[in-house]
């Protein structure tokens, strides 16, 4: 069953949308909730998990913490995607998941002037100030996710469908995705699903390293890992010993192989090469 | 009377879509067509407004605002034409040059890049790298144009009612959804999107009487009174009031004119 992930400028627009979709479809809906789960078992409150999806963690945002956590997250989510036939809203998997055709990214923009009104009732600004602030959290969030993902989620080409619910009801979005998981191209094949256990095994793999080496990304394909790490030269065969070590335990891992590289630039042009966004 | 209009880039399949989705609703499909009808109904050259229509103003043509005299004509042309039929336009910058009218379904088409490098490469039988040179100077040609005439990126999702990727679902799958999205009631026409098209329609002539002159004047028309926005010396607004009189006398539906200097214009000025 096809998958789907939604995504909006207006989270309360996002998590409004994602369950009617789910009931109307009879899909199994994710949302924020999730994040509790995650924050027992990583020991940390899920106000902060929340903060370091949005972005909102502080002026200078990627510390190594925040990608562990972000990391913790990410597995939580892939591991329920692989069972197909979820809705996703509001844990930034439409970041994280790409080239997994059975998975239907959604965009919804909601009518700004709306936003505004809503901005203004809750925080008593003008609608100037409320706008302003409304524009500083938008261009926030977007340095978050070029920092993390090396995408601009405002970027159409990353979803399937956008729509904008300024003269579309949200009832017309939901017949459109229903017409969506219909069509051929949408459907779970061999190829795809492996694709999201790629995406999990992977993630996996990262949420074991990243406490001892921040700078690495790695690649699955089935059993077999590829691992880039960054670490110096003098280091270069502890690291890849200490990782092959570490890995090779994890279930579903088979050949694992490492490559060091030298410098944060080198790693980030070898990911970006992969075409795998530098936080996964 | 539904409107839509189909933005894309250059081999996004937009065409192909725009011309399934007017064969299937029975809509007139318009492309160039409006560019020739502009160059009839005002004498210039069909070569002159397909270059104002599809190259970033150059420095010359910003000084002497030639683009805005010819889009203002071709704003015009497309405005008349949509009075009259059902249509689906995918020439350039309907979005925007229709952008305030409620009965306008806006579409945006996307398709993968190397999707697009292979219509190339095949059309043109040239390399893959020249093909995606190709594309990526279009492209950049079309986003300096949008950006320079109305200070947005067509690539901006927010201009657009459903942005589709095609790459995903191919183009019968994407007709099938636009077309159930244009027969909605929100696109339907209303008394009051009626009333905003003949106001546009005739902002539209004054516009276009004005622009040689007064360039930078901005246009609206609200049930007959025209309204224009300018920044310029009290002299010269008198002029621009003067020549308001006098057109008032010349079109139909005018019944009153209204000149505020300093002004921030509504979005809907054109």
């Amino acid at each position: 069953m096809t998958s789907i992930l939604i995504s909006s400028d207006d989270r309360d627009m996002e998590e409004y949308i994602a369950p009617l979709v789910a009931e109307a479809l009879g899909l199994r809906f994710l949302g924020p909730s999730l994040l509790a789960d995650v924050a027992r078992e990583a020991g940390v409150p899920e106000k902060q998990l929340r903060a370091v999806l949005d972005g909102t963690v502080g002026r200078r945002i990627f510390k190594p913490r925040h990608g562990q956590l972000l990391c913790r997250i990410q597995v939580a989510v892939l591991s329920v995607l692989t069972e197909d036939g979820v809705v996703s809203a509001g844990l930034g998997a439409h970041l994280y998941v790409r080239d997994v055709s059975h998975v239907i990214k959604l965009r919804v923009l909601s009518d700004a002037s709306e936003r505004i009104r809503r901005a203004v009732e809750a925080s008593g600004l003008s609608p100037k100030k409320a706008a302003k602030k409304l524009e500083q959290q938008r261009e926030r969030r977007l340095l978050w996710t070029r920092e993390l993902f090396g995408v601009d989620e405002h970027d159409a080409s990353l979803y399937d469908v956008v729509f904008q619910l300024k003269q579309i009801q949200p009832e017309r979005v939901i017949e459109v995705l229903r017409d969506l998981s219909g069509f051929r191209g949408f459907q779970p094949m061999t190829y795809s699903r492996r694709c999201l256990e790629n995406l999990l095994l992977a993630s996996q793999v990262r949420a074991e390293l990243l406490a001892e080496f921040p700078e690495h990304f790695v690649r699955a394909d089935g059993s077999r890992l590829v691992v880039h790490v960054r670490c110096s030269t003098r280091q270069r065969s502890q690291v890849v010993s200490r990782i092959k070590e570490r890995v090779k335990q994890m279930a579903g891992v088979g050949l694992v192989e490492v490559h060091a590289v030298g410098s944060s630039k080198a790693l980030y042009l070898c990911a970006n090469d992969q075409g795998i966004p530098t936080a996964v | 009377m539904t409107v839509v209009t189909i933005s894309r880039g250059s081999k996004s399949m937009g065409e192909a879509v725009a011309k399934g989705v007017a064969e299937s609703l029975g809509y007139e499909c318009l492309s160039r067509e409006v560019l020739l009808e502009a160059s009839e109904q005002y004498g210039i050259p069909v070569g002159e407004i397909a270059k104002a229509m599809e190259d970033a103003p150059t420095l010359l043509d910003r000084l002497g605002h030639r683009k805005h005299k010819y889009v203002a004509r071709v704003r015009c042309a497309l405005i008349k034409h949509i009075a009259r039929d059902n249509i689906v336009y995918h020439g350039h910058a309907g979005h925007v040059l229709l952008g305030n009218l409620t009965h306008v379904l806006k579409i945006r088409i996307l398709a993968r890049m190397d999707l697009r490098v292979r219509a190339i490469v095949t059309q043109r039988h040239v390399s893959e790298a020249e093909a995606a040179g190709h594309i990526e100077r279009l492209d950049r040609g079309r986003r300096r144009w949008t950006k320079s005439l109305y200070g947005v990126e067509p690539e901006d999702p927010s201009l657009y009612d459903l942005v589709l990727n095609v790459s995903r679902f191919g183009v019968d799958d994407a007709v099938k959804l636009i077309c159930e999205s244009a027969k909605m009631e929100q696109f339907a026409i209303t008394a009051d999107s009626k009333r905003a098209l003949d106001d546009l329609l005739v902002a539209c002539d004054v516009k276009v009487a004005l622009v040689d002159e007064f360039p930078e004047v901005l246009v609206r028309c609200r049930g007959g009174s025209i309204t224009a926005y300018c920044s310029m010396t009290e002299r010269q607004s008198r002029k621009v009031r003067d020549e308001l009189a006098r057109l008032s006398a010349s079109l139909d539906g005018i019944e009153s004119v209204e000149v505020h200097v300093d002004m921030s214009p509504p979005p809907d000025a054109v």
